[in-house]
Formats: structure tokens, C-alpha cells, sequence
């Protein structure tokens, strides 16, 4: 006899991806629970419902960078006129940090109630698979409960992962799952890695003034377009963000008063140094080691990440995965909310559309912003050829940067990578500021198939950053990418 | 006894919360239940005035409650949006708001409270 199943569709965990596929279902008819439980890190921080980009992740980091960028046009207030203006002042990181929580705890009661009100059964309990259609929660005090559920989707997403060859890391080290609760400044920080989390939070901290250095192995922001990363690397140095390149740390140990000497080795050769805090970001891991997936039948590479098809679908057929847990996917917001999404559709709409990743908009918010669609330069000369495209590139001056002389003129930089055969731009890449406000409605035309003539064909906003992008005409490796005269 | 008693004269009090029971459903006094938190905005704002009109107000008592310290009782009470003000009156829920409100209507709130 066919036990009925307590609930339709059961998720696990409560980010971007399994709050919308969550929501969605409930809103098709479907009887929904969720159950999100937040493991505290090494240090103890912990946080609501949300997942990693409300709480730890997107949105504390754009507003602690929004708070860097004000203070960088201190300098511009006063050449626009506004002469009293404080260049010196100090920032206050516990009015940020508060006014920042504040903000995510809201963000937090809002998504318990967006559930209420969805009907969605939330559970803030660790849940962990007994079989394909029983879960085991457990809530903080260790008592237990089961529920029995027809599919079930793992969106558990991951958590920052550490180096392995330091004893006792994980308590002497914080990474961004605790900088963004932080009590108390950082202080002089030392940033390991090279991934956008080590440049966007090395760049912000820096900002508000903190002595900032960066320890990067081999190259920054792998993945991306390199000569922009490099780029975005020497507007950082400019700035006083010191690089240490080349190297891991060694040695981290706590001093008498509670500081961090760090000690690394470069061509033989040792270095030490103290600093307040030392901010691990060299990567994430999926967090599906403690679901009892093997038990359950649920293939996984061996870095825990979930292998699903284009569906969506494990290698157990009830169980759905999404988002960060899932090998190949972007670990992206908005490709987790849209994938949730369609996959509620799918299995409760009887629809048929899978999710797309192709030509998917972001933005890295380091110092001077970047905003890319498509491929990269590299990527588009390893899938075609080096011969089958044209790169177009431009080097731009802000405007509003001509008050304060101390902008660069070289800094700003526009690229487009164009299939020759077809004239499709393929890769979009800018280099400036407000690069995500930039970047977006480009999306919309290269998921239209946009094609470099029918970018020359649109007249541009004046006077803007943006409008670099629909006026590029240098060609990589024939013309110098900066313009001449006015 | 009776020229004492009208010379003596009434004040509402900010009582601490311990008891759902007995401090708001059997409370002999109105009572106006103010559920805040610790991350709001306008709670901050809200909460002094109740404080300084409950005070004026001879007969209601204040308790101040956070949800994120007592959230099964903001569940129960369906709290959606904070500021959440109830007035309870013989254990009954007889008025309520959310927000804000501008002086003329929080003081239409109070006007309606019965003095005794």
C-alpha cells in the first residue's frame, strides 16, 4: 500500500534557490515545506532564514561597498564645492555593521512571513535524508522529528572552505561568513585569496580606511576575463592595496594580544608580518557533507557537489538539486531564484523549460566595479579560435572623475568580443563605475542575439559611461585602445 | 478615605512581560501590547510615545514585547509587520495598528482606552 506523503515537495535549506522554488510550488498548489538551519561558523556567527546572499553574502557586501565608495568621493565633494567637507574623518564601522544587521534581520522576518503567507510549512531545524522520502530534522536543542515527503530538493548551497596546512585555522582566521557580523573593525587585515569575495571585501575594508594587503597564489579572479582582472588589480595597488603575490600563508599563529603574525615564503626566502585579522577567502564548499546523501543514493563529485542533469534532477529521481550544492552551476543569486522557479513549474505546472545559463549578466563589486555577459577573451578564443573573432576595446575617463585630479584617465576600460561570422557579440566587459547598473540592459540585447552593428547603430546616453559601449571602435592588435583628443 | 482617594490619582505603568496569561489575558486593566524589534526603525520611533501616553493615560498597562525573543508568540499573534500595537481589554484583542501613526491618531487610540 502506497503511504501518502506528509507534503508534496520538501526543501532543504532556505537561500536564494530553495526559498523560491519553495514559494513557487506553494503558489501552483503544491503542499510545501522548507526547513533552513544555520551551522554557526568556527567563531560562533550565525544568522536567519535567507541563505548566504541575504545574510553573509550579496547583500552585506554591496552595502559595506557602497559605504567605501562614499568615502572615496569625499576628495570629489570638495572640488565640486562643497570645501567643508571632512576628508579626514573616520569612519565608524559599529554604526555600519549595525545599520547593516538591522537591514538582513528585516530581510530575514520578511521571508518567514513570505512563507507564512505562501503556506510554505518552514522548519528551523537541520534536516538530513533517512531515505528518498523521509527526512530527519533536528532542531537546536536536539530533539528530533520526521516527515515524510513525495520529491525532495536539496538547496543547501555551501559555506567557505579553509587551507589545510595550518593547525587550529578555523579559529584564528574569519572568513566572510563572520566579517559581515563583526562587533568591532577589523583593523589591519590581512585578505587570502584572489577569488571576487578576497578582492571585494579587500577593496571595501580599504575603503573605510583599514590597512588592507591581499595574498593571492597565483592569479586573480580565476574564471574571469584576465586582462580586466589584472586591470582591476593595479587600480587596487593604486589605490594602496598592498599584493603579496605568489604565495600561500605558511604559518598563522596568535599573538600575546591577540594578533595575527602570519608567515609566508617567497623564491626560499621568509616573510612575517602581524595583523589584526587575517580574512580567508579561498574558496567555497558544497554543504552537503552531513545529508546522508551517499546512503540515499545521491551522486555527488568528489567535492560534494551534487551531480544533476539539465533537469535538475540527482541520480535518485524524486531528488531535485539547486544552486551553489550543484556541480557546474554559477553560484549566482539569480540563476538559483530562476532555476527554483522553473523547476516548480516543471513539477507542479506540468511546463517544460529548463533553466539557461547562457549569457547570464554579473558584476564584481571590487574597487572599480566590473561588469561582464558572456565570454570571456580567453574563453572565446579556446571555443572558437583566436581567427574567428574581433576584440574591441576602449579605454574611458568618468566624467564626473575630472573634478578631483587624482582619478585616473586609464582605469576605465570597454570590451566587446564579436563572432566574425555572425557579428554576435558574444562577450561583454566593462570596466567602470556603476558597472552592474551599466552591465544589465546589456543582457537583455546579447540574450536577443545582438550583433556588433546593431550596437553602433544605437546612439548612446550623453554624457555617460555607458553610452563607451555602443561607440567602441578600436580593434584589438590594429588600434590603441585609448582615444585621442577629446 | 473617600477625599484621599479622589486626591490620589492614576497612572498607566510599563509593566515587564513574563506571562502572556496572566499579564495580558487576565489583566484587570486594558492592556496594550507593543510588539517591537531589536532591527526597526519606526519600533524605536514608536515606542517612546506609547511609553509617555500610557503614563498620561490613567488606567492601561505597557508591555513591550521583541519577536525575535518571543517568536511563537509573535506567530500566534500573526505578527506580519512590526510595529504590531494591540489593546486588550477582559482578554479581548478590541483594537489594534501597525506602523507608525501620526500624533492626532495615536491619540484617537488612547482617547478610546476607558479611564476606569
Amino acid at each position: 500500500m502506497d503511504v501518502e506523503k506528509q507534503y508534496d515537495l520538501f526543501v532543504i535549506g532556505g537561500g536564494s534557490g530553495g526559498l523560491a522554488c519553495a514559494k513557487q510550488a506553494a503558489k501552483l498548489g503544491a503542499k510545501v515545506a522548507l526547513a533552513d538551519f544555520v551551522k554557526p561558523s568556527p567563531l560562533g556567527t550565525k544568522w536567519g532564514l535567507g541563505g548566504t546572499c541575504v545574510n553573509v553574502g550579496c547583500i552585506p557586501k554591496k552595502l559595506m561597498h557602497f559605504a567605501a565608495t562614499l568615502g572615496e568621493l569625499r576628495h570629489d565633494q570638495v572640488e565640486a564645492g562643497w570645501v567643508d567637507t571632512q576628508v579626514d574623518s573616520k569612519h565608524n564601522w559599529e554604526k555600519m555593521v549595525e545599520n547593516v544587521n538591522n537591514h538582513i534581520r528585516k530581510l530575514n522576518f520578511g521571508y518567514k512571513n513570505q512563507l507564512m503567507r505562501g503556506d510554505v510549512k518552514y522548519y528551523n531545524k537541520l534536516a538530513e535524508l533517512i531515505d528518498a522520502n523521509t527526512i530527519k530534522l533536528t532542531d537546536n536543542k536536539g530533539q528530533i522529528e520526521t516527515v515524510t515527503a513525495k520529491n525532495i530538493l536539496i538547496a543547501v548551497g555551501g559555506r567557505p572552505s579553509y587551507p589545510d596546512n595550518i593547525p587550529n585555522i578555523q579559529k584564528l582566521v574569519i572568513t566572510s561568513d563572520d566579517l559581515f557580523w563583526l562587533q568591532e573593525n577589523p583593523g589591519k587585515t590581512l585578505v587570502v585569496g584572489a577569488s571576487y569575495v578576497a578582492l571585494e571585501c579587500g577593496g571595501f575594508l580599504h575603503g573605510i580606511g583599514n590597512e588592507v594587503a591581499i595574498m593571492v597564489r597565483s592569479i586573480l579572479l580565476r574564471g574571469f576575463d584576465q586582462e580586466i582582472a589584472e586591470k582591476i588589480g593595479l587600480y587596487m595597488e593604486e589605490k594602496g592595496i598592498r599584493f603579496i603575490r605568489g604565495c600561500v600563508p605558511d604559518m598563522i599563529e596568535a599573538t600575546e594580544d591577540n594578533k595575527r603574525k602570519v608567515t609566508w615564503i617567497i623564491n626560499g626566502q621568509k616573510y612575517e608580518e602581524i595583523f589584526d585579522t587575517v580574512l580567508v577567502a579561498t574558496g567555497r564548499v558544497s554543504d552537503t557533507q552531513k545529508l546522508n546523501l551517499e546512503k540515499v543514493g545521491v551522486n555527488m563529485n568528489k567535492n560534494g557537489k551534487i551531480l544533476c542533469s539539465a533537469d535538475d534532477k540527482t541520480s535518485v529521481p524524486n531528488i531535485f538539486a539547486i544552486g551553489d550544492c550543484v556541480e557546474g552551476r554559477p553560484e549566482l543569486t539569480p540563476t538559483a531564484i530562476k532555476c527554483g522557479q522553473l523547476l516548480a513549474n516543471r513539477l507542479f505546472n506540468k511546463a517544460t523549460e529548463l533553466m539557461s545559463y547562457e549569457f547570464v549578466a554579473t558584476t564584481v563589486f571590487t574597487p572599480l566595479e566590473y561588469g561582464c555577459i558572456g565570454y570571456s577573451e580567453e574563453d572565446a578564443i579556446k571555443k572558437f579560435g583566436e581567427d574567428k573573432i574581433t576584440v574591441y576595446h576602449s579605454i574611458f575617463k568618468p566624467l564626473e572623475w575630472n573634478y578631483f585630479e587624482m582619478h585616473s584617465g586609464e582605469s576605465c576600460f570597454a570590451k566587446l568580443i564579436v563572432l566574425n561570422d555572425n557579428r554576435r557579440v558574444i562577450g561583454f566587459h566593462y570596466l567602470g563605475p556603476h558597472a552592474g547598473e551599466v552591465t544589465q540592459g546589456y543582457a537583455v540585447a546579447m540574450k536577443m542575439g545582438v550583433t556588433k552593428e546593431q550596437f553602433d547603430s544605437t546612439v548612446g546616453i550623453h554624457p555617460t559611461c555607458s553610452e563607451e559601449l555602443v561607440q567602441v571602435t578600436a580593434v584589438k592588435g590594429i588600434d590603441e585602445a585609448q582615444k585621442e583628443g577629446c | 478615605m473617600f477625599r484621599l482617594n479622589k486626591l490620589i490619582k492614576s497612572f498607566g505603568s510599563i509593566q515587564n512581560f513574563t506571562n502572556w496569561e496572566q499579564d495580558v489575558l487576565k489583566a484587570s486593566k486594558p492592556v496594550i501590547v507593543d510588539f517591537y524589534a531589536t532591527w526597526c526603525g519606526p519600533c524605536k520611533r514608536l515606542t517612546p510615545l506609547l511609553e509617555q501616553k500610557v503614563k498620561d493615560h490613567p488606567n492601561v498597562t505597557l508591555i513591550k514585547i521583541d519577536i525575535d525573543q518571543h517568536e511563537q508568540l509573535a506567530n500566534l499573534n500573526n505578527i506580519e509587520v512590526v510595529p504590531t500595537v494591540f489593546l486588550f481589554q477582559n482578554g479581548k484583542k478590541v483594537n489594534n495598528f501597525t506602523g507608525m501613526l501620526p500624533p492626532d491618531q495615536l491619540n484617537k487610540f488612547f482617547d478610546q482606552i476607558p479611564k476606569q
